[in-house]
């Protein structure tokens, strides 16, 4: 499903210190996350909402990514840096 | 005391731990009286201190050598190596719950690998910058990185 993509501020400062080999990686995330919606995710948080709307990817090395669904179609990225 | 004898007393300590937390989740996150009860609950099992590996198997539902290996993996915390392993009795409770829910969702397959991500998703969701940027959400604070296709094209 075709999706838009937002970034938090406080996850646009986190993308914003990726390294090169990082930032890529997390370009490709987003490309995919835009095309194909929550297909490209790895899996969902388990909670009470808006715990249950929220899902995780882990990308190159330790770089994880967390995206909240506002809208089957709205995701959000609320974290992108290593643990 | 015998396995046995033990593990009936703790495993009576986890169901009378588990009432109060039940009772402290039906309030709301910001009542006072919530975070009185989870003390509670949580201070009773720091009280008990310690559990030995063939007793946290019992209550776990696992094996005492998966239970071990567990430990060794980092999913239940040691208290003790020597001069015999002992568990943090907190520990095995918290797994306890995960390991209860993922059985009833009939989530038994790589059960450590399901744990860890659980452990690891209650760690996460403590982390200051989550909520910081759930807040900035809810405000509809964002810029867009990727427009809809559909929006793009026209």
């Amino acid at each position: 499903m075709p999706t838009e993509v937002i970034a938090t501020p406080r996850a646009g400062q986190q993308i914003a210190r990726l390294d090169r080999s990082h930032a890529k990686a997390f370009g490709e995330f987003l490309d995919d996350l835009a095309a194909r919606g929550c297909n490209a995710l790895g899996y969902r948080l388990s909670g009470p909402a808006p715990v249950d709307h929220m899902c995780v990817k882990h990308l190159r090395d330790s770089l994880r990514v967390v995206v909240a669904f506002e809208e089957p179609d709205r995701a959000w990225i609320l974290l992108g840096r290593p643990p | 005391m015998t396995i046995a004898v033990e593990e009936k007393r703790l495993r009576s300590l986890f169901e009378r731990v588990e009432v109060v937390e039940d009772v402290a989740r039906t309030l709301p996150e910001d009542d006072e009286r919530r975070a009185r009860l989870l003390a509670v609950s949580d201070s009773a099992l720091a009280e008990e201190g310690t559990i030995r590996p063939v007793i946290a198997a019992r209550l776990l539902g696992l094996s005492e050598r998966t239970v071990r290996a567990w430990a060794a993996a980092g999913v239940l915390a040691v208290a003790r190596h020597s001069p015999r392993l002992l568990l943090d009795v907190r520990s095995v409770h918290a797994v306890s719950h995960l390991v209860s829910e993922l059985r009833a969702a009939g989530q038994d397959r790589d059960l450590l690998d399901q744990v860890w991500r659980r452990l690891e998703d209650a760690a996460l969701l403590d982390r200051d910058d989550l909520r910081e940027s759930l807040d900035q959400m809810r405000r509809g604070e964002g810029r867009v990185l990727r427009p809809r296709a559909s929006d793009e094209t026209g």
